[in-house]
């Protein structure tokens, strides 16, 4: 069960008021806290004792077993059971299967010619992102949580470097009619938004957490549409790019906005 | 397969009454739902400890001690040896209890209710409400410390995690810990004299 832990000897020397041992009294020496604990002959210690609530014996159990049982029948329940990082395969596989699929059914008309280090590039620097958000949508309770500082700027960052590998050095030559433009990039929003639900709705299901962290999620759907899209597009074009390839995971963040505002209110 | 757990939860389940955390959730993870009842019934009371020290309302805690064990049983094939299973169920809860707070847009809060007395019965009516008594003033003053210092406090003293798994827990260094413990049992001490001291 428990490592033999120093600042037990001490606590349960201060609750029964025995004498120190040398250990104790060293380790006093160099733990502040059971420093604090035991400075007023140790009254702290003993009334924090006392306030420790009886062992309760109520029906958890019984409450329990109809809750596991829901678990195991369904088959999201029983995939949540798998080890985390299998988890997080499942949702990037998901992406990559995706990308897999347009680059054998449908891939843009320019790709044999399109240069290879470039489609390695962003698609290797969309599934780094991918990966890091997929550890952050399915990070498990039993570790400590991220901080949202942390959060936002672990998002900002993985977001923002994909986002200048994508859109710088494009070429400048797309001059469409503002209806052409519309249309072009709603057609790459739609498929997008196609493309991107496999990897999202996996990232949703496979969450343990009571409230699934729908943001991450949206990210990682986000980027696996971008990835798809970069095999499926041939537009190269920054505000195409913007309007038509990324607004996929402004749509999704606002959709889980959406939803999460909902699910407040009820 | 767990259609029989509506056992006592205070009564050990004989063949592995004497396993080690370890031992039990391995048997767990083999499908061992006898494995699954002693881990529960071995480790309610530090989940519903946490749960009734930083909420106040009792359906609350019920829900957060069940989802803790929800999660156990969703998380149990990402246990290995090396793991602890006692900061791993009180890093669950106080996920959980954190998450039901941001759900609710709350800051955290601090039961004063006077809860059940189930003292043995050598100790008489006075000693019972002596009892009750001191625990509303620690819950008082541990009402009072900042939520960094109580966690702390939550974790090494009420479940006796060392400060290595407290600092695991809460995702804090093993200094930032010890130093917040130091300040946090420094101000209860002085917030429990004054409290005596009229």
């Amino acid at each position: 069960m428990n490592t033999p832990d120093p600042c037990q000897a001490v606590r349960e020397a201060l609750i029964r008021r025995a004498d120190l041992s040398e250990a104790a009294r060293a380790h006093l020496a160099r733990c502040p806290a059971c420093e604090a604990l035991a400075d007023d002959e140790g009254r702290l210690a003993r009334a924090l004792a006392g306030s420790e609530p009886p062992e309760a014996t109520d029906d958890l159990l019984a409450a329990l077993g109809p809750m596991l049982q829901a678990e195991d029948r369904s088959a999201v329940g029983r995939l949540r059971a798998w080890p985390t990082w299998a988890r997080i395969a499942a949702v990037f596989a998901a992406a990559a299967l995706t990308v897999l699929v347009i680059v054998l059914v449908k891939p843009r008309p320019d790709l044999p010619t399109y240069p290879g280090g470039r489609t390695l590039w962003v698609l290797g620097s969309l599934g780094v992102a991918a990966l890091l958000l997929s550890i952050l949508a399915l990070r498990p309770l039993h570790r400590a949580l991220a901080s949202r500082g942390q959060v936002a700027l672990t998002s900002l960052a993985a977001t923002g470097w994909v986002a200048l590998v994508c859109l710088t050095g494009l070429p400048t030559d797309y001059d469409p009619s503002a209806s052409v433009f519309v249309q072009q990039a709603l057609h790459c929003l739609a498929f997008g938004a196609l493309f991107s639900a496999p990897a999202l709705v996996l990232a949703i299901k496979l969450d343990r957490s009571p409230s699934p962290r729908f943001w991450a999620a949206a990210l990682v759907g986000g980027l696996a549409a971008n990835a798809t899209l970069h095999i499926f597009c041939p537009i190269e074009h920054a505000g195409h790019q913007i309007a038509g390839h990324w607004a996929v995971m402004a749509l999704l963040l606002l959709a889980g906005l959406a939803w999460r505002a909902s699910t407040t209110r009820r | 397969m767990y259609a029989a757990m509506a056992i006592d939860a205070g009564v050990a389940e004989p063949r592995y009454a004497d396993a080690s955390d370890d031992a039990l959730m391995l048997a767990y993870q083999q499908g061992e739902e006898a494995a699954f009842r002693e881990i529960v019934r071995r480790h309610a009371g530090l989940v519903r400890g946490l749960a009734r020290r930083q909420l106040s309302r009792e359906a609350d805690q019920k829900d957060i001690v069940q989802q803790t064990f929800l999660q156990l049983h969703r998380a149990r094939f990402d246990y290995r040896g090396d793991d602890k299973l006692r900061p791993w169920l009180a890093t669950i809860a106080i996920n959980l209890v954190k998450m039901h707070f941001r759900r609710r847009g709350r800051r955290p809060e601090v039961s004063l209710e006077v809860e059940h007395v189930h003292e043995r019965e050598t100790v008489g009516f006075e000693g019972q409400l002596e009892v009750a008594e001191q625990r509303v003033r620690v819950r008082r003053a541990l009402a009072k410390l900042p939520a960094a210092q109580r966690e702390v406090i939550e974790l090494h003293w009420f479940q006796q995690l060392s400060f290595r798994e407290v600092s695991d827990a809460v995702g804090a260094s093993l200094s930032a810990v010890k130093v917040r413990a130091h300040r946090g049992y420094q101000r209860l001490r002085t917030l429990l004299a004054k409290e005596v001291t009229p």
